[in-house]
């Protein structure tokens, strides 16, 4: 009993984010409607206590004594904690925070008469991810998966009347119900050769030589990869995301391309690490490929949209090519970089869609040829964005370029571990990943174009609500404070994924 | 002190950013007093800098550098840290002067202020165009102090953006291709270079991105050996875009004829120079003998660039673009010296980048003068102007005859050096090279040539001859514009009478190289 009582602990912040959800759907029917509004500021509370709790276990943890590498929870353990995974906790956390305080500012907001329910949602699908990041359990991570699936096929499709919504949610539905079987199927495999669905446990059986690198394990991680390929949007298994982001409201959209991502890469960085090591299996040609096809296809497509959302989205594919690069160096720089990069991103992108909040209430259009002139009807915002674009770019002094720096730093290193020739796959993935970066700056460029040569079509200034102010201005210091003081969080990171079982 | 004159400029931008939009009078004060500041800084530098010490790299700020230490100067951040979360290993914030940066410093903060005096008649969006002035200063200032590799590359990329907006909004009306033009070409190659970082910080041993550790580690044995030759590579077409090296030019005549003067005088005077000064810095120093191996190839790219440049150079009809083409022939001089491994070429490349930077920034900072009042910069389309601007074609033939370089002015110093060098390339490095290398530099001399021929050429057409009427109420330069090139033209002259003021410095710092040269190559 006293066990379940240590382990309810741990969870607390799971806890406190379940009970807000819980406390604020009920609360939607009781109060009177005047008081809805007040809600968000409820769920904003509820995750910065969740947030605090979480960021105590990381130095708790940081500097532990109680296990070398983490905490195991459940019998059989289903869940594991350490600081690396409590770093990442804290990155969905952190998004989903940001994009209620980005919601709640959005013109279509104020429209919503259903406040309570979305936040309900979002904050739902917030502790799916929580869960999905510390899983150490096969079974916990579908789970976890379905879960974060089910409310954000809701959450895509929430504006209800917008057509393009629908097509998005069908879509990412039918995609996401499909691959998550493919999942199954192939942790069936996995179970049928090993006998476990533990993470830890399939390792060991696994480095130790105990379960023969045969054809179906292969096939099995395989089929695993499908599903979570596809809550990472890996090409080929992306084609809901842009239409997601698309067809979502703003800050929506924002949310699904950093939160799930943030989840997802704790699980591929465990699953792939950890269970299925890509060297053991020969699977770093395969890999490899993929990230290179992500990032060149997510960059490509990018360059000739016209709407900045979808933009963004074929970016947010680029970006986890990017990340994958991290994880398939497989040593502690490049996990350590997979959660400098999520941290990165995930502030970047989220301040991105704020202006991108910010300019749509004012025009409603997020085409980037609305954008024009931006500079001269509101410098501030526009300087801020560049900031933004600049870091997506990888551009030092800012955050978005220390990120880069680590996980492509870890390639080369694996490459010079595994003393490797100019044939090295981790050599192409710093290559194709570096000059990917280079096309992506030209689209980043053409918005800044759009804001700084270009006249504006209408004279009048955009205003800008003083909370809008404080989420974007906050990302913005942070990209830029991170950016230039790394020692800041790149240290805590490194240390948090030396913790890793693995490393 | 360096720290200060890298973060003058910075403190400038970020005040400017809280003037007033409409208040252009302070605005332009502030850059002014800033860039002013960083000037007088580099000249205390310059005076507290003893060309006669053992001490190569001087005026360190923090932990002092020695042999085999990698945490020289402050620790910025640790960078793939052991268990105790305290490794030495990691990013520095080290600077440090020697004999090859000192000079280029000088040049930049002479030439930056000039840039600012220069844009006084901009009256476009003038708070952001100091604030990218500024910022583009601090920049260039941070890449010749830089001594740590990730230091080097943050500098060498934070210039990218300012330049790209000072392009792009106050260039000409192909402003913003030439813009993402320059943007894209010179990322491509610092991508190369990033690679080329990583792989040089994981192949040495011990770890390490302290520019010197690294110099004295490549003394000893090749630091990736194997794949010397490929990382070499990768470091040098970054660095060739940006010198820039035929075929990687192209960016060159578009980014300079749309850019403005000031941009125009900043690209030309101090931008290019940092390919060299990569160059020499990092190629040489760190992958000695992978240099040695491309010796050759450096004075062939070295013979087109000043081969073709000059041609190039004769056919163009704009000023402004066959300026920019002559800055082309003029880094293949550098290129021709440096590739000679030779003490007397090495220094003519150093040499030669500053005496470019000023007799460059000059041309540039005069078209822009004429262009100013002209609107136009149709070599054909004056004529006779000696006569209505004596003054302003007095200083223009100076400029001139520095750049196809006279003797007695600074031109010709680095030239001569470069072509000496050319002829007499190290016995001890390259024996058996010596008739490709004598080759390759006779017929170099064509560039010399045409280079006289193209501005006296110029010359003619514009000064000399019957004064065209449309321009019979042109008027002579203005205060500020004599303020702006007056500096320049000391410098011309004084380069050119009396080259020791530099060459006290260059020369130890060119020894130096060639000491590392012979030292990896096994040969006292």
């Amino acid at each position: 009993m006293t066990n379940y009582l240590v382990y309810l602990a741990w969870l607390s912040p799971e806890l406190v984010v379940t009970f807000t959800a819980l406390g604020i759907m009920v609360a939607d029917l009781i109060l009177p409607s005047s008081m809805r509004r007040q809600l968000g500021y409820a769920a904003i509370w509820g995750l910065l206590i969740a947030f605090f709790v979480d960021r105590g276990y990381i130095t708790r943890l940081m500097a532990e004594q109680l296990a070398e590498h983490g905490e195991l929870i459940g019998v059989p353990p289903l869940l594991y904690l350490s600081s690396y995974t409590s770093i990442l906790k804290l990155c969905v956390i952190a998004s989903t925070l940001l994009t209620i305080l980005l919601y709640l500012q959005q013109r279509e907001a104020e429209a919503n008469s259903n406040l309570g329910e979305f936040l309900t949602l979002i904050l739902l699908s917030c502790v799916g991810m929580m869960f999905m990041v510390c899983s150490d359990d096969l079974i916990m991570v579908f789970l976890a998966m379905e879960f974060i699936g089910i409310v954000s096929y809701i959450l895509v499709g929430y504006t209800r009347t917008d057509i393009r919504a629908g097509e998005a949610a069908i879509k990412f539905f039918l995609i996401g119900a499909f691959s998550s079987a493919i999942m199954v199927y192939g942790m069936s495999f996995v179970y049928g050769l090993t006998g476990s669905t533990s993470i830890t446990a399939i390792g060991k059986l696994i480095s130790s030589g105990a379960v023969a690198n045969s054809m179906l394990l292969k096939m099995g991680v395989l089929f695993i990869l499908v599903g979570l390929g596809f809550k990472l949007a890996l090409v080929p298994f992306h084609s809901w995301l842009p239409d997601a982001m698309q067809g979502a409201t703003s800050a929506i959209s924002g949310f699904i391309s950093v939160a799930p991502k943030a989840a997802g890469l704790a699980v591929v960085v465990r699953v792939f690490g950890e269970a299925f090591p890509l060297a053991k299996l020969d699977m770093v040609g395969l890999l490899s490929f993929l990230a290179i096809i992500t990032m060149t296809f997510g960059n490509l497509m990018a360059l000739h949209q016209t709407d900045l959302k979808r933009l963004l989205g074929y970016s947010s594919i680029a970006h986890i090519g990017y990340i994958l690069v991290g994880v398939i160096a497989a040593n502690k720089l490049g996990a350590s970089g997979v959660a400098i990069y999520v941290i990165a991103y995930l502030l970047m992108n989220l301040g991105a869609f704020g202006c991108v909040i910010a300019v749509a209430n004012k025009t409603g259009s997020t085409d980037i040829e609305d954008y024009a002139g931006l500079s001269q009807r509101n410098l501030p915002m526009a300087m801020i964005f560049v900031l933004f674009l600049l870091s997506l770019g990888g551009l030092p002094p800012t955050v978005g370029f220390i990120g880069k720096w680590y996980v492509f730093a870890a390639a080369i290193q694996t490459m010079q571990a595994t003393s490797g020739t100019l044939s090295s796959p981790y050599l192409w993935l710093a290559i194709f990943g570096l000059l990917n970066s280079v096309v992506a700056i030209y689209y980043y460029l053409r918005v800044v174009y759009q804001m700084f040569f270009r006249e504006p079509r209408e004279d009048t200034g955009i205003e800008c609500s003083p909370l809008l102010w404080l989420g974007t201005g906050f990302a913005a210091v942070l990209i830029l404070v991170l950016g230039i003081a790394p020692q800041i969080f790149v240290g805590a990171a490194e240390i948090a994924a030396s913790k890793l079982t693995i490393y | 002190m360096l720290s200060a004159m890298i973060f003058t400029p910075v403190v400038g931008a970020i005040l400017t950013l809280f003037v007033p939009k409409d208040n252009h009078k302070l605005i332009r004060m502030i850059a002014t007093a800033f860039a002013l500041i960083a000037l007088v800084i580099s000249f205390a530098a310059w005076s507290n800098y003893d060309s006669s010490s053992t001490q190569i790299v001087q005026l360190v700020e923090g932990t002092q550098y020695a042999e085999g230490q990698i945490d020289a100067g402050y620790q910025w951040f640790a960078f793939g840290l052991g268990e105790d979360g305290k490794s030495k290993s990691g990013v520095y914030y080290f600077v440090g002067v020697d004999g090859l940066s000192m000079p280029l410093l000088i040049l930049t903060t002479i030439l930056s202020l000039v840039a600012v005096v220069i844009s006084f008649n901009i009256d476009k969006r003038v708070k952001e165009y100091f604030f990218f002035l500024l910022l583009l200063e601090a920049g260039m200032i941070g890449v010749f102090c830089a001594l740590d590799f990730f230091l080097f590359y943050v500098f060498w990329e934070i210039m990218l953006v300012p330049m790209y907006f000072l392009v792009g909004i106050w260039g000409g009306p192909k402003k913003e291709f030439a813009a993402i033009k320059f943007f894209l070409y010179t990322l491509f190659g610092s991508v190369f270079m990033l690679i080329a970082i990583l792989a040089i910080y994981f192949y040495a041993a011990p770890n390490t991105f302290n520019l010197l550790e690294l110099k004295r580690q490549a003394g000893i044995g090749p630091i990736v050996a194997g794949f010397q030759g490929v990382v070499w590579f990768a470091m040098f077409i970054g660095f060739a875009i940006k010198v820039p090296v035929f075929p990687f030019h192209t960016w060159l005549p578009l980014a300079h004829v749309e850019a403005p003067t000031a941009v125009s005088i900043i690209l030309a005077g101090v931008l290019l120079k940092m390919g060299t000064y990569g160059l020499l810095r990092i190629n040489y120093a760190i992958m000695p003998r992978a240099t040695r191996e491309f010796a050759w190839l450096l004075v062939l790219l070295g013979l087109i660039n000043i081969v073709y440049g000059a041609f190039c150079a004769l056919a163009q009809k704009d000023i402004k673009k066959m300026i920019a083409y002559s800055s082309i022939n003029h880094m293949g001089y550098c290129l021709l010296g440096m590739a000679s491994l030779s003490v007397w070429g090495i220094n003519g490349a150093i040499f030669q980048q500053l005496g470019h930077g000023f007799v460059t920034g000059a041309l540039f900072l005069l078209v822009g003068v004429i262009y100013d009042r002209a609107h136009h910069r149709d070599v054909e389309g004056f004529g006779g102007l000696g006569v209505q601007v004596p003054k302003y074609a007095g200083v223009m033939t100076l400029a001139c005859m520095a750049s196809l370089g006279m003797p007695g002015l600074i031109g010709f110093v680095g030239e001569f050096l470069c072509f000496l060098g050319g002829f007499n390339p190290n016995p001890k490095l390259l024996a058996g090279q010596e008739t490709f290398f004598r080759v390759c530099t006779g017929l170099s001399v064509i560039g010399i040539l045409v280079t006289a021929g193209f501005f006296l050429w110029m010359i003619q057409r514009v000064f000399l001859g019957k004064l065209n009427p449309k321009y019979s109420d042109l008027t002579e330069m203005d205060n500020r514009e004599v303020f702006a090139v007056v500096p320049l033209c000391i410098f011309t002259i004084l380069g050119g009478v009396y080259p020791a003021i530099f060459m006290k410095m260059i020369d130890p710092a060119s020894q130096g190289i060639v000491a590392q040269l012979l030292k990896a190559a096994g040969v006292q």
